[in-house]
């Protein structure tokens, strides 16, 4: 018996969400369970199911990971406002 | 909305059966809700009052049609034993008393524990699916229509029956409390397509059934006779076989279907609507 977390995908082309948790003893019991805990908008396009010790994420003590050197040469807007001197 | 399409002299009939159903439907919404609070884990919990839920909104579906067809034809209502008067909503689902029921026996049975409510949801489920099917394959449209909204809500239900089945299987006490549960609630689904000759017959005729009762209980005998010999346990079907009725009736010789109920429906009623309640003016089934 363990804690399985529940994604469920409302619409061809979103995400998915991540919606409850459900404990259960199988996969199988899970996403039965899933389907009949999680709050239903309408009928969903996907629910996924993983066990919770399955899942590894980061912590709220992990460094920072998003670019914070300069990387406007990325864009190509960057080009169009700044002419490139080309040497034949 | 009333049921037009069905002939005078085939409406008493027809108006039994769907009694019968609705019945099914609110007497099974009503068991459910007793697990509510109880049940093995917080998600099972929701699962069953889920369950009960769509139960209840099936029965309230099939008594709206029943409370239309009366407004414009009070005389099946006296054909069926029911004075006039007693046309609302709550007077035929809540103030019945049981001799006017017309549920099946299985329905009735106190199902406080879980084996007991998988055993008897895997075997209600698994009829009233083929009964849905051929009603939405009618000819009447009021009760086909509302025989496949139904029908869609009842996949999720006979799921959760089913993975109940094989996960109670897996243990020792599991296995003997399945079996257990199986072989004394087995008898009492032997009424579930008993309706007498002439409503089988009026059902075949008027197309209400796109398949007679007879092929749809063989058809579900086969499918509950290799369903349990899959599992692991040992459960005595041998009354499935062979002519049904006769054999499985052979140990409670009741027919709900014609209203002859156990003392189950009479404290099922009383639990769900018990003497000491307030009164809200809703007529009540067993009188204090």
């Amino acid at each position: 018996m363990e804690p399985y977390d529940v994604f469920v995908r409302w619409e061809r082309g979103e995400p998915y969400e991540e919606a409850v948790s459900v404990d259960a003893a199988d996969p199988e019991m899970a996403l039965t369970l899933a389907k009949a805990n999680i709050d239903l908008r309408r009928d969903p396009v996907s629910v996924k199911v993983a066990p919770q010790s399955a899942v590894t994420e980061t912590t709220e003590t992990e460094p920072a990971i998003s670019p914070t050197t300069d990387r406007e040469y990325r864009k190509v807007q960057w080009y169009a406002e700044n002419k490139v001197e080309v040497n034949d | 909305m009333s049921l037009d399409a069905i002939d005078a002299d085939a409406r008493a009939e027809v108006v039994t059966f769907l009694f019968g159903i609705a019945d099914d439907e609110f007497l099974t919404g009503q068991a459910l809700t007793e697990w509510l609070a109880v049940a093995p884990t917080m998600e099972e919990d929701n699962a069953l009052s889920e369950i009960a839920q769509d139960e209840l909104g099936h029965a309230r579906m099939w008594y709206e049609l029943l409370e239309d067809d009366a407004a414009e034809n009070a005389d099946t209502l006296e054909a069926v034993g029911l004075p006039a008067a007693d046309v609302d909503l709550d007077g035929l689902a809540i103030g019945r008393p049981p001799e006017a029921r017309r549920n099946s026996l299985l329905v009735e049975a106190d199902r406080g524990d879980f084996e007991v409510a998988v055993a008897i949801n895997y075997l209600y489920d698994e009829a009233e699916a083929r009964l849905l099917d051929a009603l939405a394959a009618g000819d009447v449209d009021e009760i086909a229509d509302r025989a496949a909204q139904a029908a869609s809500e009842e996949s999720f239900h006979r799921e959760h029956a089913e993975r109940w089945l094989d996960r109670l299987a897996t243990t020792e006490e599991g296995q003997e409390r399945l079996a257990a549960a199986l072989e004394s609630v087995l008898p009492r689904a032997a009424d579930y397509f008993a309706f007498d000759d002439a409503v089988a017959a009026a059902l075949e005729d008027q197309g209400v059934l796109a398949t007679s009762l007879d092929d749809l209980e063989a058809d579900w005998q086969e499918a509950v006779r290799e369903r349990l010999a899959g599992l692991p346990i040992e459960v005595d079907t041998s009354a499935l076989e062979g002519d049904s009725l006769p054999s499985l009736m052979q140990s409670t010789p009741q027919n709900g279907r014609a209203g002859d109920h156990t003392e189950d429906l009479t404290d099922l009623l009383a639990r769900a609507y018990p003497d000491d309640a307030v009164d809200h003016g809703i007529p009540r089934a067993v009188q204090p």
